[in-house]
């Protein structure tokens, strides 16, 4: 039996020439967080080449999107549906995912890890006063509290009947600590992202935030790409290192169990 | 503009009523619930037992009192995701509330969200803080899934919620009459916000010390004013996350909005 396929995701030019030499069979390109960060004309073209000369296929990677920069991605599909016209998308905005519904129903879409309302955050602090704790270190918590942490959309039959009626076959999950529930559903493919796990984000810029002070938490309307000059920062929080790069957060974690392996279709190696 | 408050601890509308608040919300965490979760696996988002209206039997009585006009009430469920046997629950526990007493519900969950519309077509569904709706097209894709309200998310600034009313102007929109310190778009936030504080400084404003981020927000009766003037027709005065509030207490904390939107009104009528 052979595994899942491997992917990386990548939100970097210059990140491209760089994994199409590694094992990869596909690159997921764009970030699902930072609307500043919606591949531009000269990205795509990039991947177009990579695709033509070394056959590696690649997947466009949307964010949640602010009204401010909705008009990108309008920009960006026009321009795909002239170069590929089935392009795989992955969404992670509902506007974007109408306006494929409405607009580009030959575009493959795919739910993205955003949208897909896993319980992430590796850690709780329940009191005031209290010390944030690990999620794995709380005492008490039930079974049921145990699986629910586990659950995404998949086992929420009303919204995968949904996604089923868009056409959407394949959905985003994060390799979260508390493990996962993954349904009897094969009718649904799953991506497995690892080993950066997202666990929020922010309208402001957290890598700006980070590396200029005098402009601490102030929303951008321009964003002089930080993100992808700076070092990923990481901050120890209750014991868990938690990464801020761009506009999120997340943690790492890449323990896969073989039974998890065995049941995905594609491996997204996360590329900070 | 009005005003949607959120139940006070006391139950006492009157004083409520008497400034003009018609409509409330309000959080209920059902014996089934409790008795499977723990506090961290909340069905409302929010983690403390005293931000929760009692028990089942009090609660019916409320709605079902005569107010002297019509008040419409609306139950908060809105998790970023319920599971189906946990939908299923809730349709049943709820049913009663859902036929008859209440106005609408607060969610966040698709799956709830449509499993409520094709079983209980008259009730009214707003589309919570805890969904991502941060633009014109993504309205549109809930008034296609029946949605009647869709809060807007806090970091919607108010040239965005022009655009958003201005190309959607058959769907209510409402804002939320503070604007918190936490930098993270609440929608896409996953942080289990057990305590608020804790979250707030040691998690969410991870710099030591925690920045005052309150200084750089817009004061919040300018943004009120602009988003009265560009046609928002809802504010929600947010519930205490960890404690509850009497009537009382909750006149003297929001006394100020609840004048301010008066004023607005008038002004509107009038001026």
């Amino acid at each position: 039996m052979t595994g899942p396929d491997q992917a990386v995701l990548i939100y970097k030019k210059s990140q491209i020439p760089e994994v199409s030499k590694d094992r990869f069979d596909r690159i997921y390109y764009g970030s699902d967080t930072c609307d500043f960060l919606i591949p531009s004309k000269s990205d795509i073209d990039a991947l177009q080449k990579i695709h033509t000369k070394l056959k590696i296929d690649y997947t466009i990677v949307t964010p949640y999107l602010t009204q401010q920069n909705f008009s990108l991605v309008e920009k960006l599909f026009k321009h795909l549906a002239t170069i590929s016209p089935c392009a795989e998308i992955v969404v992670n905005d509902w506007g974007v995912l109408n306006l494929i519904t409405e607009r580009y129903p030959q575009f493959c879409m795919i739910w993205g890890r955003i949208l897909n309302r896993q319980r992430r955050s590796p850690f709780f602090a329940d009191q005031e006063n209290a010390d944030v704790q690990l999620v794995e270190d709380i005492k008490g918590l039930t079974k049921d509290d145990r699986r629910y942490l586990k659950a995404s959309i998949l086992q929420n039959g009303y919204a995968t009947q949904l996604l089923k009626s868009m056409n959407i076959k394949r959905i985003g999950l994060d390799n979260v600590k508390q493990g996962l529930l993954l349904g009897r559903d094969r009718d649904i493919k799953i991506d497995l992202y690892y080993p950066y796990c997202y666990i929020a984000s922010s309208s402001h810029c957290l890598t700006r935030t980070l590396t200029m002070k005098p402009f601490l938490f102030q929303r951008v309307a321009r964003c002089n790409r930080s993100c992808l000059k700076t070092k990923v920062k990481k901050v120890n929080i209750g014991g868990e290192e938690v990464c801020f790069v761009g506009n999120h957060q997340s943690y790492f974690n890449n323990k896969i169990k073989p039974k998890i392996l065995q049941r995905i279709d594609r491996l997204i190696e996360v590329k900070l | 503009m009005k005003i949607m408050s959120f139940i006070p601890a006391d139950c006492n509308l009157a004083p409520l009523i008497d400034r003009g608040i018609t409509e409330y919300y309000f959080g209920h965490i059902p014996a089934f619930w409790q008795r499977k979760y723990s506090m961290i696996n909340s069905i409302n988002r929010r983690y403390q037992l005293e931000g929760q209206m009692g028990s089942m039997r009090n609660l019916k009585k409320l709605l079902a009192k005569d107010h002297g006009v019509r008040i419409k009430f609306f139950l908060a469920l809105n998790n970023h995701l319920y599971t189906q046997d946990q939908i299923d629950q809730i349709l049943l526990y709820f049913k009663d509330l859902f036929l008859g007493g209440l106005e609408g519900v607060i969610c966040a969950d698709i799956g709830l969200m449509g499993a409520l519309k094709s079983r209980f077509s008259s009730l009214k569904i707003h589309a919570s803080l805890g969904t991502p709706c941060l633009n014109s097209e993504a309205v549109r894709f809930f008034k296609k899934l029946g949605v009647a309200r869709i809060v807007l998310d806090r970091s919607v600034a108010v040239k965005e919620a022009a655009i958003i009313r201005t190309e959607n102007p058959d769907i209510e929109l409402e804002v939320f009459s503070d604007q918190t310190g936490c930098p993270h778009t609440e929608a896409v936030c996953t942080h289990h916000h057990g305590s608020n504080i804790v979250c707030l400084e040691k998690v969410c404003r991870f710099t030591d010390p925690p920045v005052e981020i309150k200084s750089l927000l817009m004061d919040r009766f300018s943004r009120l004013h602009s988003l009265f003037k560009i046609g928002i027709d809802y504010v929600k005065i947010p519930r205490p996350p960890n404690k509850g509030m009497t009537s009382g207490e909750m006149l003297r904390e929001h006394e100020k909005i609840f004048s301010f939107i008066q004023g607005l009104n008038k002004y509107n009528r009038y001026g």
